[in-house]
This record gives structure tokens, sequence and C-alpha cells, in this order.
């Protein structure tokens, strides 16, 4: 008997250690872990049927619908989701916004009131927007964390998708550190680009109307003058100040240092799309500080980047009024070349631990290669067997071997035509 | 500078009555042999501009309505209407129908007219003691559908009853405000609906104080299609304080009120409450318990000039410019309107439009209002109302709950 019992008390210890290494990761899940693009994450959705064919049916509108979300153990119920996009629309693989609090002004999931399921469907690769968001978080400039995802919804795959934290009051908390009364820095203006229209810059007079290309994020109720007034005023420096007091004038609207950067890292990347896009501005966000004039770019969607090798380092550098006239002035010009060779080294930089045993670190595959290569091997099965994505196995397998030639090839460039550029 | 432009408009208005009760209106009747024919016209002209808050309405004269009407009887046993709100671009026709009398006992009507359901709704705007109907009386009531109805009153007039087939639910459900983002009205989405009514004055042959006291009772049951069709809560002025939530199966109806007048003094309740199935409606197309819309009304009336209410105070003891100041009379009506659903799903209560356990939201309204009756064709309507919305998120207000809404009305009926 006093065996049974032993034993007895045996299974309940093993129930509940089994309990409680079910029920402990979910307890223990984090912002960092929904993050970790160390893993393929595995997002399910719930909706009605109705309501997931509806949205599929209808993706150029932004019509919400109520589903609930469950990531490793924890559910969220009370969800809204909508299709999203521009280009990237589709309605067989559906781009996704996530907003947490769309029905419960309140609720968030693991802190964030919102995020995107990027459909990927710009990008054979799968890799570019994940890659190139990490390389400008390596490279120190804010941007948005990204995971994979293999989606189900309603128990279904429907494919593989990247999570991408949103641009909102809580990323910038976390990103812009504190502001100048020791707070947090997250109660500016914040600005998503909306492209309508081929624009470049250029001061279009001083009907606010004009600006609202700028679309406001935060402080929407305020007054147009508040929220856009100070934008009108910034492009309209940008434009009309003189040569000699562009430094000093537009230094008050802009760290015109961290914009050279900026721009930088988006050539580097050899981005098509973006401050200095083919088609005009295209895929930022501008935060105004709090209490401020100054304004900072922040990156968003770069599924257009990684255009090729030779993509040339001043690429619509002249186009665009606020690059050119940036770049025209000898610091800022050395700042963007030097951080083009910040980058050219930064994607090349071999792994330590193997460096330290090689003979050859420069025949080591750089950090970009080793990246994709990671993420490569770690999304190969999901991706292959993502059935909606509009590209096939062979265009995938193509694109990544069209990336790691790009990391191989792309530093070499850069740094050659960075040495032609100072000759000049 | 509000009352200013509203005195103003009064003062204008008040020679023209004068003038029109000295001429008389010749009566607008015509016959040619078995067939007749009566011409009516009607008009609403609304001064909306004492309200709390700018939020909730904007100031604004509206001329509401322009009904013409011509009725009358082909032989006697065949009677017709026709109705039409000239200032309804959208659904202008109001009743259209024949009726076949013949039968005291069995009437039958057929064409488009009121749905029979509902104590207010029945009763015609232009006869309401107040500028707007009651909360569940414009919104939980059906209206106006396409339907045969077979009516009569039997048991020595004590009993009056109504029933037909209609082909929708009502014009109340159809949304004729500009539709919210996700609502879809293509079509009516209730269908093949089954309606009646019973009025009952039990004490109409007798003499005492319970001759004019009536009930009535009322259901109606039709086929609802799946999708965002649920019933919708709007406060007095239209702001939706409850969005409608996705429904498939039965809309049932049930309705219970009565009446009862005395003199000069009118005391009316009333009670609705629609059940919308929500089959399949909820995420991973589970069932969802149903959804309720309920609501009643406490409404008093009190002629001070003395006219007896049942044999209508629309026409003064003493009219304007004749012998007196018209008729005066006061009214005040209490209700309440609530939405929730019949379960909680074991879920918390949530506002997304598939939510198993919905957040409840109710609008509860007191409307004081002074009727001022010039002549048989005339009157002003002075209404305030003072509504609270349960739920701050979804009040027309961001910064509360409550509010004040007041409006004019010059009522034209000839």
């Amino acid at each position: 008997m006093r065996g049974l019992s032993a034993a007895r008390t045996g299974v309940r210890a093993v129930l509940v250690l089994a309990a409680l290494l079910v029920t402990g990761p979910a307890a223990a899940q984090s912002m960092d872990d929904f993050f970790n693009d160390g893993v393929v994450h595995e997002i399910r959705l719930t909706l009605n049927s109705k309501d997931w064919a509806s949205l599929k049916q209808n993706y150029k509108e932004n019509i919400y619908y109520p589903t609930s979300l469950t990531w490793q153990g924890v559910t969220v119920p009370n969800v809204g989701i909508r299709s999203r996009g521009l280009g990237s629309r589709s309605p067989t693989k559906p781009g996704l916004r996530v907003d947490i609090d769309f029905y419960s002004a309140n609720q968030t999931f693991l802190g964030l009131k919102s995020f995107v399921l990027d459909n990927l469907t710009q990008d054979p690769s799968m890799l570019k927007e994940w890659l190139s968001m990490a390389f400008f978080r390596r490279l120190g400039l804010p941007a948005p964390r990204e995971s994979f995802a293999r989606l189900f919804v309603n128990d279904s795959f429907v494919g593989v998708y990247v999570i991408v934290e949103t641009i909102d009051k809580g990323f910038l908390g976390r990103s812009l550190g504190a502001d100048s009364k020791g707070g947090t820095e997250n109660d500016g203006y914040l600005f998503e680009y909306d492209y309508i229209k081929e624009y470049r810059f250029q001061y279009m007079g001083s009907n606010l109307d004009e600006y609202k290309i700028f679309k406001a994020k935060t402080r929407e109720k305020e007054a147009d003058a508040q929220i856009w007034g100070p934008i009108e005023d910034m492009i309209q420096a940008v434009n009309e100040t003189p040569d000699n007091n562009f430094n000093r004038d537009v230094s008050t609207y802009f760290d015109l240092s961290k914009l050279a950067r900026h721009l930088a890292i988006e050539n580097f990347l050899a981005e098509d799309d973006g401050i200095l896009g083919y088609a005009g501005m295209n895929n930022f966000y501008v935060y105004r500080f709090e209490d401020s004039q100054r304004m900072q770019f922040l990156a968003w969607d770069k599924d257009n980047t990684f255009r090729s090798v030779d993509f040339d380092i001043m690429t619509r550098v002249n186009d665009n009024v606020l690059a050119r006239r940036t770049l025209a002035l000898p610091q800022y010009k050395n700042d963007y070349l030097n951080t083009l060779l910040d980058a050219a080294a930064s994607a090349m930089e071999p792994d330590a631990e193997a460096a330290d045993k090689a003979d050859k670190k420069d025949a080591l595959p750089g950090w970009i290669e080793r990246e994709i290569v990671r993420q490569y091997n770690q999304i190969r099965t999901a991706a292959r067997s993502d059935t909606f994505k509009p590209h096939s196995n062979t265009e995938f397998e193509a694109a990544i071997e069209g990336l790691l030639t790009f990391a191989r090839e792309r530093a070499g460039f850069v740094k050659d035509r960075v040495a032609e550029e100072r000759r000049r | 500078m509000r009352l200013a432009v509203l005195c103003a408009c009064v003062l204008v208005w008040l020679p023209g009555l004068a003038a029109a009760q000295e001429v008389r209106f010749p009566p607008l009747s015509f016959r040619a042999g078995e067939f007749r024919i009566f011409l009516g016209a009607r008009f609403h002209f609304d001064f909306n501009g004492l309200d709390s808050a700018p939020e909730v309405r904007p100031d604004e004269f509206v001329f509401r309505r322009a009904r013409l009407a011509v009725d009358g009887r082909i032989y006697d046993d065949l009677e017709y209407e026709v109705d039409a709100d000239l200032r309804d671009d959208r659904r202008p026709w109001r009743d259209v129908f024949l009726n076949y009398r013949k039968f005291s006992a069995a009437e039958v009507q057929g064409g488009k007219f009121k749905i029979p359901f509902g104590l207010d709704q029945l009763t015609s705007v232009f006869a309401n003691s107040f500028v707007s109907r009651s909360l569940i009386g414009s919104q939980l009531s059906p209206g106006r559908d396409q339907g045969v109805m077979v009516h009569g009153r039997v048991a020595g007039d004590r009993v009056r009853y109504r029933g037909g087939w209609f082909r929708h639910d009502g014009d109340n459900t159809l949304y004729t405000e500009e539709l919210d983002e996700n609502e879809f009205v293509e079509k009516p989405p209730v269908n093949h609906t089954i309606a009646g009514r019973v009025d009952l004055t039990p004490w109409e042959q007798t003499k005492g104080r319970l001759r004019r006291l009536q009930f009535g009772v009322n259901v109606a049951s039709g086929g609802v299609d799946d999708g965002l069709f649920g019933m919708r809560g709007r406060t007095v002025n239209g702001f939706t304080f409850f969005a409608p939530m996705y429904v498939g199966g039965r809309r049932t109806r049930y309705g219970v009120d009565g009446l009862w007048t005395s003199g000069p003094v009118s005391v009316v309740a009333e009670y609705n409450r629609v059940t919308d199935q929500r089959n399949r409606q909820g995420l991973g197309d589970v069932d969802l318990p149903d959804v309720i819309a309920q609501g009643w009304y406490l409404v008093g009336t009190w002629a001070l000039t003395g006219e007896n209410k049942a044999g209508g105070i629309d026409q003064p003891r003493h009219p304007i410019f004749q012998e007196g100041a018209g008729g005066f009379e006061v009214v005040a009506r209490f209700e309440e309107m609530r939405f929730s659903s019949a379960g909680t799903g074991g879920e918390e209560p949530f506002t997304n439009p598939r939510a198993a356990n919905v957040l409840p939201n109710r609008d509860r309204a007191i409307t004081l209002g002074a009727n001022w009756y010039l002549n048989r064709f005339s009157r002003v309507l002075f209404n305030a109302v003072r509504e609270t919305i349960q739920d701050p998120v979804r009040s027309p207000l961001v910064d509360r709950t409550r509010f004040w809404t007041g409006v004019v009305r010059l009522q034209f009926t000839m």
C-alpha cells in the first residue's frame, strides 16, 4: 500500500512538473521573444471563415475584422486585423495589420498595441525586409524589430510572414531614449509618409493640405497648424535658405550628420524605393521630437533593397532637395561616405570566433552573408511549403543566390566608389 | 442669438396662420361617381439649435417633411391611399395600399404600409406628442414594408387584430444616414416577416374611468441573412452608440403596450424586445448567444387648456386670433433602450461585432416638451431631451456621457 501511495505521489509530482513545464513558458513570454529572429514562430488567428473570405475578396480595402490571436500559448481575444500594403496587397496571401487595441482601447499583447504581418509578396528571397532592418539597427539607427512566422488561419497554414514591429509610441519610447526632461521620448509628432505622387522634397507653398502626404500618426486631433505647420516651415527652410546659412538653419530641423548616415545606409543596401526612391520619396516615417523643431527619419518597408551590387553610391542624391543640399556641405558628404565605409566593413565583418582560428580572415563570410545563410536555413522548409507566395521555389532559391552574391561583392564595389568619389 | 432667430421665425409664421384660419380652407375632396378622392398635405420645419454640445448636432433649420397624400374610396368597399414625402430623395413613398373593407371583421389590405408592430410606430408622426418618436418606436419597431394583411374588429369592437406577411423587415433598419465603415446594405437583410398585433379595449362599452384603457400585444418574426445586419442603437439625433453585430438566423420581435386617457390627461407605456440569432457567427464559425435589443418608455401628457386628449387636442377649443390663444399641452417621456447578448459564451464582454459576450450599452432619455396647438392646422412643438449613454467610449462626446439636445418644430397640416 505504501508503495502504491508513493507511486501516486510520484505520478502527481510528474503531472505537476509537466503542468509547470507546459504553462511556464507561456507566462514568461516577452516582446523580445516575439521578435526573436532565431526561430520561426507560429502565429494562429481564429476568424469567422466568412470574414477571412471577405478580407481576401476586399483586399484593397482597409476593413477590420475581429479575430483572436494565439502565439506560444498566449491567446488574445478581441483583436482587429485588416489587409495592408501598397504594391504588396494580395488576395491570395494578404498582408495584415494586427491591431490589438482596435476593439478594446487598453488591450496590449506583450506590451504591443499592434504589429504587422508582412506577406513578403514583393521579395522572392523573403529576406530583404528583415535583413535591411537588422542592418539599420546594427549601424545604430532605430528600425523595427522583425522575425519570421508561419501563419495559420483557422488552423490552416496560409504562408510565411515577417512579423514587423509597428512604428508607434511604444516603438519610439523603446528606440529614442529619454526626452529632454528625463521622461520617455514618444510624445512628439509622428508622421507616416503616404505615397500618392512623385515628390522629392520641394516646397509646395503655404497650403498645409499639400503637406498631408505626411500622415499624422499621433496627436491627430490637434489643429492643422500645430501638426503640419512645422513640416511646411522645415521644407521651406530646406528649399529657400541661402547656402551659407543652410547648415545653421536646417540643423534646427535635422541632425544632418544622422540624416547623412540614414541616406548612406539606404544606399549601401541598394534601396531603390526609399527616401531617394526611383519614383520619389517613399517608405519612411518622420518623428518630430517633443517640444522641439528637431525631426528624424525612421526606416520603413524595405523589401525593395539589394537592387544590385553596382547600385551607385550617389544614386538620385541630386534629385532630392534635402539630400542634394545636405551632401553639398563637405562635412556631411564626408559623413555620408564614412558611413558607406562603415556599412561595408560591418557587412563584411567575419564571425569573431571563426576569425580567431582562421589564417585568412578575408576569406570568411561577412555578417550579411552569415545572416542570409542562417535565416535561409531556418525558413527554407516553411518557405518552400508556402504555396500562397507569388513566386516559385526555383525563384526563391535563385533570389537567395542573388542575395549571397550581393553580400559578397557589394562592400568591395562601395569601397572603390567611395575612394573614387573622394578623389574628385 | 439662436433664440432670437427662432422667435423671428415664429413671428413670421403666426400672421400666415391667422390668415389661414380666417380664409378657411375649402375641403380638398372630389367625387366622380363612385370614385372619391381626398387630398392632404403636411409639413414639418425643425429648428435644431438648443443643443448643449455642437458635436452632437449642428445648429440648423431643416425642412424635414413635405408629405402629400391622396386617399379615398372606389365604391364603398375598396379604400386606397397614396402618400409620399417630397423631402425624401431615396425612398419617398410612404403608404401605398388598397384595402378591401366589405367585412369589418376581416378586411384585407395589400401594398406598402406599416407592419403592425409597436404603438408608437403605428401612431402618425403628425399626431405624436413629441418631435421624435421614442427610441424603441423609431428603431425597434419595423416600420413600413410591402405585404398583405388581414385586419378587423371583433367582440363588439373590443378586440382589433392585424396580421400579415411582409417581404422584408420594414424600413427602420434600412439606415438612411451615411453608412459607417464595414456596413453593407445592398438589399434588405431580413426576409419574409410574419407579424401580428392585437389591441384590446375591454371596457370601451362602459362609462367608467377605464373606458379609454387600451392594451396591445405584438409579435413579428423574419429570417435575417448572415452579415453585419444586427440592430443598431442610435441616439435621438442619430449618433450610433451601439454598432451592428454580425447576425444570422431569425429576427424575432415582441412588444406590449398600454394607453389610458381621461379627459385632458393621457399615460402611455410600451416595451419592445428584438432578438437576433447569431448562428455560425463566432470566430471559428461557432454559434453565438443571441444579441438582444430592448427598451421601454413611459409618457405622460396634460392638456393645460382642458381639451379632451382622446377627442383630439389638435382641434383647440379656442383657436388663436379667434377666441383665444390656442391649446397648450405639456408632455414628458422617460425611456431607455439597451443592447446586450443573451449569454456570455464564457468570455469577457467585448465590443467587437463577433463578440460572444457583447459589451452592453444603453441610452436613457428624458424628453420634456410643450405643444402649442394654434388651430386645427398648425402647432408648435418645443422639446428638450437629456440623454445619458452608459459606455463613455461609445458616447458622442469625448469627455462626457450626458448631454442635452433641443428642437422646435413648426407643423402645418391640411
